[in-house]
C-alpha cells in the first residue's frame, strides 16, 4: 500500500495499530491501580503498625489519641489515620500517620499535649460512627446538610460522667449551623453525650 | 457525578494515548526494553538477599501528608477539656489497679525455684564437705544420690533459661544497623555523621582501630539501633580531615517490621567532589 505521492504508508499502519494498542494496556493498568490504592480501612486496622514503630522510638510510649486524617465519611472508614503518643522517658510526644498498613510519615507533636494514654478495649471507628450517625448524626446531616468532619478518640475529655473514660468524638459539620459533637463511650459503643458548637 | 467520571475517562485515554505515541515513535520502546534489561543485570548481581540503595546528593524532596490536622488546630479547646475532667478522673482512678503482667509473676516464680535450688544445693555442699569423715559404702552411696540430685537441679535450671531465651528472643522489633567499608580518597574519616529530619541525631567516632580496619578492607558497625518500621532518609556525612569538605548524601531505606535490617555504605565509592554513593541493604 502507497501513499498519493507512492510512498510506502505500512509503517504508519504498524505503529498506529501499537500505539493504540499500547493505551489501551497503560489505560487498563491506571485504572487498576487507582481502584487497588490506598484502601479505607477503620483506626484498628493501622494500630499494629503504628504501635510498632511507636516502641521503636520509646518502649514506654503509650497511644493518648486517634484521629482520622482524611475523611472518613465511609462508614468510619479513611484512607489514612493519625496516632498520637507519649512517652514519659522522653518527655514528648510523637505521631504516625499510616496508609495501608504502613507508617507513612513521622513527627514529633510541636507542642504541649498532656492526655493520658486510651484505656483499651475501644470500639472501632466503624462502629463508634455507626452509633453517633444513629443517635444524631444522621439526622443533623439531613436538616443541615451536614457531613462528618472528624472522629477522634481520647481519654478524659469528653465524659462529664465518667471522667476517666475514653471516648470517640464524631463531629459533624454543616456550612450554615454551628457543629454537632456526638460523643462515644469506647468502651460500651453508646452514646454518652451530644452538643452543638 | 456521571460528567465528572466521563472526564476522567477521558483524561486517562488522553494521557494513555499521549504516552503511547510518543512511545510508538521507535526509539522510546527499545530503550526502555534496554534499560529495563539493564536494571534486570545489575539487581541479578547484586545477590538475592541483598538490595542496592539509591544514594542522593539532596535530599529527595516529597510533600508530607497533614496529620493530626483537628489536634492542631484545637489544642486549646482540648486542652481546655482535658484539664476540665482531669481532677476528677484522678480521684476515680486512685482506687483501679491496673492488671500485672503475667510474665512479671513467672518471673518472680522462676526466682523463688532459683533460691530454692540454690538453698538445696548449699545443703548438698555441706554435706560433701563432710565426706572424708564418711568411712562406709553406704555413705558413698548417699554421695552419689546427692550428686544425681545436683544434675537434677542443673537440668531444671537448663529449662528455665531455656524459658527465658525463648520469651526474649521470639520478641524480635525492628532494628536497623549500619555498617562502613572502605576508605574514601579523602582519608579515613574521623567520624561520621547520620541524621535524619525529625528523628535524633548519630555522631560515630571512628577510633584507631576501626579506621585501621576500614583500610584493611574490613567492616565498622556505624550504628545499632531500634527504629521505626517505616521510609527513612538518613544524611550521612563524613568528619575530619579533608574528608569534612565533602557535602552530605542521603540514603533512603525501608527497614522491614519486627525484622534486623542491614545498611551497608561503602565509603571507597567515592569521587574526588562527592560524598559515599554506594550502598547496600538486606534483611536477616
Amino acid at each position: 500500500m502507497r501513499s498519493d505521492k507512492g510512498e510506502p504508508v505500512r509503517g504508519i499502519g504498524r505503529s498506529v495499530f501499537a500505539s493504540v494498542g499500547l493505551a489501551a494496556a497503560i489505560w487498563l493498568a491506571t485504572t487498576g491501580r487507582a481502584a487497588a490504592e490506598s484502601p479505607s480501612t477503620t483506626a484498628r486496622a493501622g494500630l499494629d503498625a503504628a504501635a510498632a514503630a511507636a516502641r521503636a522510638w520509646a518502649q514506654d510510649a503509650r497511644l493518648v489519641y486517634v484521629e482520622n486524617d482524611e475523611d472518613a465519611g465511609g462508614g468510619g472508614r479513611a484512607a489514612r489515620w493519625g496516632y498520637l503518643y507519649a512517652s514519659t522517658s522522653r518527655g514528648a510526644a510523637r505521631g504516625y500517620t499510616v496508609r495501608d498498613g504502613k507508617v507513612r510519615d513521622a513527627s514529633d507533636l510541636g507542642f504541649d499535649f498532656d492526655a493520658p494514654p486510651v484505656s483499651d478495649p475501644w470500639i472501632d471507628s466503624d462502629a463508634a460512627l455507626a452509633a453517633a450517625s444513629r443517635e444524631a448524626g444522621d439526622a443533623y446531616c439531613l436538616e443541615n446538610a451536614g457531613r462528618l468532619g472528624t472522629m477522634l478518640l481520647i481519654r478524659g475529655a469528653f465524659d462529664l460522667r465518667e471522667p476517666d473514660a475514653t471516648t470517640w468524638a464524631v463531629i459533624y459539620t454543616a456550612p450554615s449551623a454551628p457543629s454537632l459533637f456526638v460523643v462515644v463511650d469506647a468502651r460500651s459503643g453508646k452514646v454518652v453525650r451530644t452538643w452543638r458548637g | 457525578m456521571e460528567r465528572l467520571v466521563g472526564r476522567r475517562w477521558a483524561a486517562r485515554v488522553a494521557a494513555a494515548l499521549g504516552i503511547a505515541l510518543a512511545l510508538g515513535r521507535g526509539l522510546g520502546i527499545a530503550e526502555a526494553v534496554e534499560a529495563s534489561a539493564a536494571a534486570d543485570e545489575t539487581e541479578s548481581s547484586a545477590g538475592p538477599a541483598a538490595d542496592r540503595i539509591e544514594v542522593d546528593r539532596v535530599e529527595p524532596s516529597s510533600e508530607k501528608p497533614k496529620s493530626l490536622r483537628f489536634l492542631s488546630e484545637n489544642r486549646v479547646f482540648l486542652r481546655a477539656q482535658l484539664d476540665q475532667l482531669r481532677q476528677l478522673a484522678r480521684r476515680g482512678s486512685a482506687t483501679i489497679a491496673d492488671p500485672l503482667d503475667p510474665r512479671f509473676l513467672k518471673y518472680r516464680e522462676l526466682l523463688a525455684e532459683v533460691r530454692a535450688s540454690a538453698d538445696s544445693q548449699s545443703a548438698a555442699d555441706d554435706r560433701i564437705a563432710r565426706r572424708d569423715l564418711l568411712a562406709s559404702v553406704a555413705e558413698l552411696a548417699e554421695i552419689e544420690a546427692q550428686v544425681d540430685s545436683a544434675e537434677a537441679l542443673l537440668a531444671r535450671q537448663g529449662e528455665r533459661l531455656s524459658w527465658l531465651e525463648s520469651d526474649f528472643a521470639g520478641r524480635q522489633e525492628t532494628a536497623l544497623v549500619i555498617l562502613v567499608r572502605g576508605v574514601p580518597p579523602c582519608g579515613a574519616p574521623e567520624a561520621i555523621l547520620i541524621r535524619e529530619a525529625n528523628g535524633d541525631d548519630v555522631r560515630v567516632a571512628l577510633s584507631d582501630a576501626a579506621r585501621g580496619a576500614l583500610a584493611a578492607g574490613g567492616i565498622a558497625q556505624a550504628l545499632h539501633a531500634f527504629v521505626e518500621p517505616r521510609e527513612h532518609a538518613y544524611e550521612v556525612s563524613l568528619e575530619g580531615g579533608a574528608c569534612a569538605a565533602r557535602a552530605p548524601v542521603t540514603v533512603t531505606v525501608e527497614p522491614e517490621r519486627d525484622r534486623l535490617t542491614f545498611l551497608e555504605l561503602d565509603l571507597s565509592a567515592t569521587g574526588p567532589e562527592a560524598a559515599p554513593v554506594r550502598a547496600v541493604a538486606w534483611v536477616r
